[in-house]
């Protein structure tokens, strides 16, 4: 395997992990527009 | 003799040999020194092509970095930003579906982080699933702290 091909593999990881991570800060802030609504109701 | 002559013509080879000669002499000069070229041509093509992509690989993971520190500080805001009560709170659902809390994502979000980093720094490819608890991060001071520790593995990798 050469380096080209590492730093690919490399990008695919980071991009797969940045997207996960995101999208649970994602549900973190859906949920404190919950709590936030829920408390204001 | 006489077949020879029939095939070949004297006169017309004679006037000719000199010609295809000098032809053939310049493309033995000429040839390799055009694939030669050629072959310059494409290394450098090669070269610069590589390079291109080098430096396009280096700002893809140059954006990726910025873009993990974004994040790393979005979470630290939000959970400073969260009161201790509804850190772990999760509303009832209708549907009965577990739900997750907000630092409950939060922390799922930075053990994604954490393995990753993890894993390419000290090749630690465990699951943080275990220390990244509610009972074992219970208060916002120790969730900080645990991002603080994912940032730190982050940065060393970069």
């Amino acid at each position: 395997m050469g380096p080209a091909t590492e730093t690919r593999i490399l990008i695919d990881l980071l991009m797969e992990t940045l997207v996960k991570a995101t999208e649970y800060y994602g549900r973190a802030v859906a949920m404190r527009s919950l709590l936030a609504a829920t408390a204001g109701s | 003799m006489g077949a020879l002559r029939f095939v070949l013509p004297a006169p017309r080879f004679g006037y000719a040999a000199p010609a295809v000669l000098e032809l053939a002499a310049a493309l033995v000069e000429w040839v390799p020194a055009r694939w030669g070229r050629m072959e310059l041509q494409q290394f450098a093509g090669c070269k610069s092509e590589m390079k291109t992509s080098e430096e396009h690989e280096r700002r893809v993971i140059g954006s990726l970095e910025k873009q993990f520190a974004a994040l790393h500080n979005s979470y630290s805001e939000l959970i400073r930003a969260t009161s201790l009560e509804t850190l772990y709170h999760r509303p009832r659902q209708a549907s009965g579906r577990p739900i997750l809390s907000l630092a409950e994502s939060v922390l799922r979000g930075a053990a994604a982080v954490e393995q990753t980093f993890g894993g390419l720094t000290a090749n630690l490819w465990d699951d943080p699933f275990e220390w990244t608890l509610p009972e074992n991060l219970s208060t916002k001071a120790r969730i900080i702290e645990y991002l603080e520790e994912v940032a730190a593995t982050r940065q060393r990798a970069f």
